[in-house]
């Protein structure tokens, strides 16, 4: 029977934040993802979705503090899963959401807690949190070193937060931590073959979005308001959901007319399509990716966007020389599988997921991919190495290795040239790379690297 | 996982008696877990096997309640009272609403999909998609039992 959407309404938000949370813990579900799968089918009014974000999200980045206090009140390991996240998704609300009353927050909490126990656990979530409300001054108060300030505060891992503090300092890694809070914004890039700036702004009028052009990228604008992966504009190809950071990989490969470009870590697509808009439509953008499932999206994104000069094909980025001949792309861009440090506040979880295993696990994989890609590039070409990670690890490391190994590449001098200058003015960049941090521009956290492979003389 | 394609009226396997589960395999558990992955995909809160074209007495219910998903192997009504009438939709009839009679409070038996028999009483909301979904078992579909058709503009504007 299909879910109507009178009864949809009787779902309460806070319950409706619960089982999404609940489903993300259990089935590892990623938190982007569902919650935009429960904003489009579970029909809040407007202003429920924006709290339901939040309260997602909030929860989920605040995880480590919570259960730091959480732990001085209830025996976590003999708590119920969903009691458990009930408390922190209660808790969250009262120490860090200035907009809800704490009594709403409390009896909200204690009618779920009743629907769900078969009222009797009504009582015991009511005392807990009245008792941590009592000592919220104190809770809030916490002194301590750096790491262990800025872990209570903004709910990163210590190892992170030393990571970040080794890479960029205190002050860089605090902003890190900090902006890691701020839900991200939604993107888009205009699809030229499609249409104009002035046409896409008022296309997008007509559908009820507001969006705003960005002030570095000229195919880029900032969303105001509701999913715009829903619009009309967005089925006919108008443009693409992509963050500003991942834009700034086309201005760095800058393919011309004609070429041939290799996307070998190609999926969703988001990328390889703005290679191959850039390129007006023809040369060829081969795009891969390991899963099939993977290389359908990408199928699906050049049909929507009405690229013909993309090829989306399976292929293992590691064994290229395999499936492609030597030196046969004048491109050659590798947007690594990392850890995805720069993306946190999309994706939340990362930080209780991730450890530093993880990067130097992913290293040896970048490096393996690097390698492998580098036999492809033509005399001359260009081979770009992109992550949304930061840290020196899967970043600066693995160009230095390579460069180690492959003496007949350097790194590509002109690539600041290629870069809108406003971006290249907010920090000190090292010759062939781009780093973004999260606070820079409110966009993902981002690494680039340009390189270029000798001309046999 | 994997998301089985739904069958939609007029196929015959929508008006068929299904036949009884008896064995309580793996299969078994790899059917219920496509059914749940189908009933999401489609945005349900129901599904039964006849939907996705299989010709058996299973059935899954989730109304996003503290029941969770509640999974029906050869389902039977041992009692029913009460009378309410709301709107349904159904997942083999794409764009087709009306306004349905059904009991208020319903017990079933059912088993799990270890073969455990187990009862379960619903009310409300629960109720009506466990018989719309038992329905389906039987071949019964919820057209035979609609007092009132809605036009889709008629949904669209807030009332329902």
């Amino acid at each position: 029977m299909y879910r109507m959407k009178k009864q949809r309404e009787q779902e309460n938000v806070r319950n409706l934040a619960l089982n999404t949370l609940l489903k993300i813990e259990k089935e590892g579900a990623y938190s982007n993802l569902l919650v935009n799968q429960v904003l489009k089918t579970a029909k809040l009014p407007l202003t429920d979705k924006g709290l339901f974000t939040e309260l997602v999200y909030g929860t989920l980045q605040r995880k480590s503090t919570l259960d730091e206090i959480l732990s001085e009140y209830i025996q976590m390991n003999k708590t119920a899963l969903w009691l458990l996240m009930l408390l922190r998704l209660s808790l969250y609300q009262v120490l860090f959401l200035d907009r809800v009353p704490e009594h709403a927050v409390v009896h909200e909490a204690v009618e779920i807690a009743k629907q769900r126990s078969k009222g009797r656990l009504g009582s015991f979530v009511n005392g807990v949190l009245r008792n941590i409300i009592r000592n919220k001054e104190k809770i809030l108060l916490v002194s301590g070193s750096f790491a262990k300030q800025l872990s209570f505060q903004t709910a990163h891992p210590f190892w992170m937060i030393s990571y970040f503090k080794d890479n960029f300092g205190e002050e860089e890694a605090q902003k890190i931590c900090e902006s890691n809070l701020i839900p991200p914004k939604q993107t888009i890039r205009l699809n030229p073959l499609r249409t104009t700036r002035e046409n896409l702004i008022r296309k997008m009028k007509e559908e009820g979005f507001t969006i705003t052009p960005s002030d570095f990228l000229k195919e880029c604008f900032i969303n105001k308001q509701g999913n715009l992966a829903l619009s009309q504009a967005f089925e006919t190809g108008l443009f693409s959901i992509q963050d500003g950071s991942s834009m700034l990989v086309a201005y760095a490969s800058d393919p011309k007319e004609g070429m041939k470009v290799l996307d070998c870590c190609g999926a969703p697509g988001g990328k390889t399509a703005h290679l191959a808009e850039r390129m007006n439509g023809t040369g060829m953008v081969v795009s891969q990716d390991i899963h099939p499932h993977k290389v359908r999206l990408i199928q699906k994104n050049a049909k929507r966007l009405g690229l013909k000069n993309i090829v989306a094909q399976l292929g293992d980025a590691k064994c290229l020389t395999e499936q492609h001949p030597l030196k046969s792309f004048d491109i050659v861009l590798v947007d690594a599988p990392c850890s995805g440090l720069g993306v946190i506040r999309r994706k939340p979880e990362i930080k209780d997921e991730k450890t530093m295993e993880d990067l130097f696990r992913l290293q040896e994989i970048q490096q393996q991919i690097l390698q492998s890609a580098a036999k492809l590039v033509k005399d001359g070409g260009r081979l770009i190495y992109s992550t949304c990670t930061i840290g020196a690890i899967e970043n600066q490391n693995v160009i230095q290795h390579f460069l180690l190994q492959n003496p007949n590449f350097t790194r590509d001098s002109s690539l600041h040239a290629r870069i809108p200058t406003g971006i290249l003015n907010k920090r000190v960049q090292k010759e062939g790379e781009l780093l973004i941090l999260p606070h820079d521009f409110n966009s993902d956290g981002f690494y680039i690297c340009a390189l270029v492979k000798e001309r046999i003389k | 996982m994997a998301i089985r394609e739904i069958i939609k009226y007029p196929n015959p396997i929508l008006e068929k008696e299904m036949r009884i589960v008896e064995q309580f395999d793996s299969k078994l558990k790899q059917i219920l877990e496509d059914m749940y992955d189908t009933m999401v995909a489609y945005d349900g809160i129901g599904l039964a096997a006849p939907q996705i074209g299989l010709d058996a007495q299973i059935a899954i219910v989730d109304i996003d309640d503290q029941h969770g998903t509640i999974e029906f192997i050869n389902p039977k009504i041992i009692a029913q009272s009460g009378s309410q009438i709301d709107i349904e939709g159904c997942l083999s009839f794409p764009n087709l609403y009306g306004d349905v009679r059904r009991a208020t409070y319903v017990k079933i038996q059912a088993q799990n999909r270890l073969g455990k028999p187990f009862i379960l009483e619903a009310r409300g909301l629960l109720a009506r998609v466990c018989l719309h979904e038992i329905d389906h078992l039987h071949g019964i579909l919820f057209t035979s039992k609609v007092v009132k058709y809605y036009q889709p503009e008629e949904l669209k504007d807030g009332k329902h």
